[in-house]
């Protein structure tokens, strides 16, 4: 009797893992659809910008100033800055999407 | 009130911009203003010796401790070694890592700093030099118009956040300004010492 009840309790608790994982498989697949249509997006909008090559950002740290090229670099290759791009990206929108009026 | 300033490069040009705005803004208040070719590490350092608890502006770059807000001759100005003259000051510091390298002087020598944690980030684009010059120095005219510290700093925070709220809403160019500059600058900001007024 024992084992029947805690196979029937046990029965659930295997069920809501599996979901859970359903779950962050899809969030990490949207998270990837995110970071590829930023890229994308980085990639047009370098195609398309007059000066691709010329200083548009710097850090008041010394380093070297960054042109649009270098700031898809950065996201590509995943460095802090790059990362923090994406991530602010998508705080951002998340916090636009939220501040749109209802009616 | 000090206003210590550099210029030898893009970055520290634009933040120069930023110090001569608000040595206009001062009516009066003004104790010195310490700019290039002047602002070296030798006169900063004197210039600090000479007026203990004035408060400070330090608009130019600054590099990972130890190193320290960086002088006109690209040399350390404020570092470890001369955080005691930071003592009792006010110190509004526009530099990366001022956060970081000047937290001994608030944690040691009683000093309330306003400054960056990690990089300051900077746009070069003609569109943003106004709306960047008021990100900048919300704080410090915050300051000067009788507010304490903390919500001068608060003030900084919500200008640099709104202006990154308002250019995601853009092109691809102003999301990216609103991401890696704009909002970075927004999370950089930090507080450090007791809160006080000039």
């Amino acid at each position: 009797m024992a084992t029947k009840k805690s196979a029937a309790k046990a029965a659930p608790r295997k069920a809501a893992p599996s979901s859970s994982k359903d779950a962050v498989s899809k969030d990490i697949a949207f998270t990837q659809q995110f970071r590829s249509a930023i890229i994308q997006k980085l990639d047009d909008w370098v195609d398309k910008v007059p000066q691709a090559n010329k200083p548009l950002i710097g850090a008041a740290d010394g380093s070297a100033a960054m042109s649009p090229k270098d700031i898809v670099e950065h996201v590509k290759k995943r460095t802090p800055l790059g990362e923090k791009v994406v991530s602010n990206w998508a705080e951002l929108t998340l916090k636009s999407i939220k501040d749109t009026p209802l009616v | 009130m000090l206003v210590i300033f550099t210029g030898y490069d893009q970055v520290s040009e634009v933040l120069k911009d930023c110090a001569l705005q608000l040595i206009k803004k001062a009516n009066g208040r003004l104790t010195l203003k310490l700019g290039p070719p002047d602002s070296d590490s030798k006169r900063v350092n004197q210039t600090l010796m000479a007026r203990q608890k004035v408060t400070l502006f330090y608009f130019g770059h600054g590099e990972l401790p130890p190193k320290g807000l960086v002088a006109q001759d690209m040399k350390p100005g404020i570092y470890a070694r001369n955080l005691g003259l930071l003592k009792n000051r006010l110190v509004f510091a526009t530099s990366c890592y001022s956060a970081q390298s000047l937290a001994a002087a608030a944690e040691k020598h009683g000093a309330t700093v306003i400054g960056y944690r990690g990089q300051m980030m900077v746009s070069f684009r003609v569109k943003d030099r106004r709306l960047q010059k008021t990100c900048i120095l919300a704080a410090a005219l915050s300051l000067l118009a009788g507010k304490d510290a903390a919500t001068a700093m608060k003030a900084a925070i919500d200008a640099y956040n709104s202006a990154a709220d308002k250019f995601i809403k853009g092109n691809a160019e102003d999301s990216v300004i609103a991401s890696a500059v704009y909002r970075v600058n927004a999370q950089a900001m930090e507080l450090a010492g007791r809160n006080r007024k000039m």
